[in-house]
């Protein structure tokens, strides 16, 4: 008797119980097809995200010296990679540039791509010949466009210096924009900027369709400018949009390799060494790869809090 | 049944068939192969042939054995041989950069060569650059293949101009000629011609003026090897260097950060009249500019005490993991055979690594090729030890001179930290 109460509570309990916090058994029992057309991504993740990620965590806890190891398995030196990091005037450098590297580009990317959109939100007449064209800088693969702007770029045949001087600006002449620190800085945000305000772009336009007209109609009945209705309507009711495009740029550009590493290799004397290419020197240069993956995590503890804020401040707006 | 499907049916079944055979001949041959690994060359084609003619060769001299060629690009080429070391799979004969002998070498990766090597009878001839860079603690774990050194490509007509005859043979005297030859061509004001060119992106035009001022880059004490950069004939060797864009202005102001991709550039469209390079680039200056067809002459660097040039080239190793090394050193041996030195040496623009071989008419009677291996016994090359790698790829040495020339550092506070840096690469303490 007491026996079949107690499976009545139980049954009862567990009927009360939203599905959520059903036993991740159950809920593959039922929904068994589903989990199974999944199962493919998700082993895909499971083997090249997850456990690279688990791997680097590991090793960046070990003295993992490439040349060393058909010697010795690599020893266990506890913090000992992330105290030589952290004692690294090289690595503090390469962390300032690469923030200031990043606002400059999250700025900027942000700007042009609101600009953008707003002004493909307009009607006339070939607009979505323009919103094609836009796209072509984020079709381009990023070292393609990076070997084109490098010559672009060129002291001696590049056709920016070649303007410039038919303009009238002799003194640019032969100017060595990748061969000074600052103009190899920004030479190197202007390409990643022009490579990322399309996707920007493009998604805040879509934002901008979802707003419905009935808001413009009525803000006009009010009185409503063009900058009023932009900067009171468009911008607040695109937040949480922005918000995220703004969080996956600067993962994006918190993470530059390419386009710095085929334009300026860190260089002239080590000015652009961001800390994506100070790692890729620690792992390949150095064949460090304790240090290598140290760094890497310390990059990626470092974006997860920007991202956490970010995020964070999303959605304290939202309860407001 | 429709027809299509018939047929495509018996393709498959055709497949099925060929796949099989082809899996059971592979196992019943039991062939013993040789895998060989050389690197892609600028001349594909030519190399293909060089090596079929060699394979055959080989092939016919050792009867159920068959080589497997794989080529390498460059690129990644580091990565792979890394991954195939250290998962096992690694070749059992393979070409080696000079740099990258010792790292594999004392990885434990390369079968030591030393007894087999001083075996041959001609071990005493080789180019002396190579055999550096194949030693590691008195042993050898390469074979000297082919060599590449570097010497002065200059414009003759340029020079003749300004009545010189004969190209300088001391550096102070070769500095007096990259000025006469730097000019404003368009009257702005800015030279837009230029007697030379510093290439702040590539280590190999300004390291030798180290060994030029008579001194060691790094040298081996008891404590392990200690960088001499900051030693003070290695900061006068580079200020000599760095002068030439600082103070006599005879270089592009973009040189800071040019390579030799860049130098040669501006050599081929005539802004350039004097680059430091390898002797293939005498024959791509003229087919690229065929204006410049005879005005080229080459020379040896101007000593500073001494010349010296930088000499590169490759290895043939066998690897630790072989278990064919007597079929391996069989077929690298081959390689060295006087008439396929000289072939590959033709081919791919480099010398063979018997000096014997350097007196081949071929060579000695060229009126570039004999500069060029008139001067390998100049030969030198960066210490062959294991942390060199890392000194090159973390690209110490170039920024050392790139904050000389943008003048973020003196020489002097530059090569101090040069030295510091190479020391912490080395594990060197005082």
């Amino acid at each position: 008797m007491q026996k079949q109460v107690d499976r009545l509570h139980k049954n009862a309990g567990r009927a009360w119980t939203r599905p959520a916090s059903r036993s991740l058994l159950r809920e593959i029992k039922k929904n068994g097809i589903a989990y199974l057309f999944i199962l493919p991504a998700m082993v895909g993740i499971f083997a090249v995200i997850l456990v690279p990620l688990v791997q680097a965590i590991v090793i960046s806890f070990k003295r993992y010296y490439i040349l060393d190891i058909l010697r010795e398995d690599p020893p266990f030196v506890g913090l000992a990679n992330y105290a030589a990091i952290l004692s690294d005037p090289q690595f503090w450098y390469s962390l300032k540039i690469t923030i200031w590297f990043t606002f400059a580009c999250v700025a900027l990317t942000m700007l042009f791509g609101l600009l953008i959109a707003i002004l493909l939100d307009q009607d006339f007449p070939g607009n979505n010949i323009v919103a094609v064209s836009v796209l072509v800088p984020w079709v381009i693969p990023r070292v393609a466009s990076s070997i084109l702007w490098k010559w672009i770029y060129d002291d001696q045949f590049g056709i920016l210096n070649y303007i410039l001087s038919k303009i009238g600006l002799k003194s640019f002449a032969s100017f060595p924009w990748l061969a000074r620190a600052g103009s190899a800085f920004w030479a190197v945000i202007i390409v990643v900027v022009w490579q990322s305000v399309p996707f920007v772009a493009v998604s805040l336009l879509a934002g901008l369709k979802t707003i419905p007209n009935e808001v413009y109609e009525a803000a006009e009945i009010d009185g409503a400018g063009f900058w009023q209705k932009t900067t009171l309507i468009s911008i607040p009711m695109l937040r949480n949009l922005i918000t995220i495009l703004i969080v996956m740029s600067t993962i994006w550009d918190f993470k530059v390799f390419d386009q710095m590493f085929v334009m300026t290799e860190g260089g002239p004397a080590g000015s652009t060494m961001v800390l994506g290419i100070y790692t890729w020197m620690m792992a390949f240069g150095r064949l460090q790869m304790g240090l290598a993956s140290a760094l890497a995590m310390i990059m990626f503890v470092l974006v997860m809090i920007v991202t956490a804020i970010y995020l964070k401040l999303l959605m304290r707006e939202e309860t407001l | 049944m429709t027809a299509k499907s018939k047929f495509s049916r018996l393709s498959v079944v055709l497949g099925v068939v060929l796949l099989i055979m082809t899996m059971t001949v592979g196992i019943a041959s039991g062939a013993t192969t040789l895998e060989v690994w050389m690197m892609e060359t600028g001349n594909p084609d030519g190399a293909k042939a060089f090596f079929n003619a060699v394979n055959t060769e080989f092939e016919a001299a050792h009867p159920g054995v068959k080589v497997n060629l794989s080529w390498i690009p460059w690129l990644g080429a580091q990565q792979k041989f890394l991954t195939s070391i250290t998962g096992g799979i690694a070749p059992d004969v393979a070409e080696l950069g000079t740099t990258w002998t010792p790292d594999y070498a004392y990885m434990g990766a390369l079968e030591d060569v030393t007894e087999r090597i001083n075996a041959l009878g001609y071990a005493s001839e080789f180019v002396p650059a190579l055999v550096e860079s194949a030693t590691l603690d008195g042993k050898l774990y390469g074979l000297p293949w082919y060599a590449g050194n570097r010497c002065m490509i200059y414009r003759k007509d340029w020079l003749e101009e300004e009545g010189i005859k004969e190209f300088p043979k001391t550096w102070n005297e070769f500095i007096e000629v990259t000025k006469k030859l730097t000019k404003d061509l368009d009257g702005d004001g800015k030279p837009d011609r230029f007697g030379f060119s510093v290439n702040g992106g590539s280590q190999h035009e300004f390291m030798p003026l180290i060994w030029m001022n008579g001194v060691e880059i790094a040298i081996q004490t008891d404590k392990g090897w200690k960088s001499n950069v900051d030693s003070p004939e290695a900061i006068e060797a580079i200020r000599l260097f760095a002068d030439l864009y600082l103070k006599h202005k005879v270089s592009p102001e973009g040189s800071v950060t040019w390579s030799v991709l860049n130098s040669r550039k501006a050599f081929t469209t005539e802004t350039l009249g004097i680059v430091i390079d390898l002797p293939l680039l005498v024959d791509r200056f003229q087919n690229d500019n065929p204006n410049l067809k005879g005005k080229i002459g080459v020379a040896p660097i101007p000593a500073v005490k001494q010349t010296a040039s930088f000499t590169g080239g490759s290895n043939v190793v066998m690897f630790s993991q072989s278990k064919k090394k007597d079929l391996a050193w069989d077929y690298m041996r081959l390689l060295l055979e006087p008439k396929h030195q000289l072939a590959w040496a033709d081919l791919v623009k480099f010398f063979p690594a018997r000096t014997s071989i350097l007196k081949d008419p071929s060579i000695a009677n060229d009126p570039v090729l004999s500069v060029y291996a008139d001067n390998l016994k100049y030969g030198r090359t960066y210490p062959a030890i294991h942390q060199w790698g890392q000194v090159e790829n973390t690209k110490i040495l170039i920024t050392a001179m790139q904050e000389i020339l943008l003048e973020k550092k003196t020489v002097e506070q530059s090569m101090t930290d040069l030295a510091k840096a190479m020391n912490l690469l080395f594990g060197y303490q005082e």
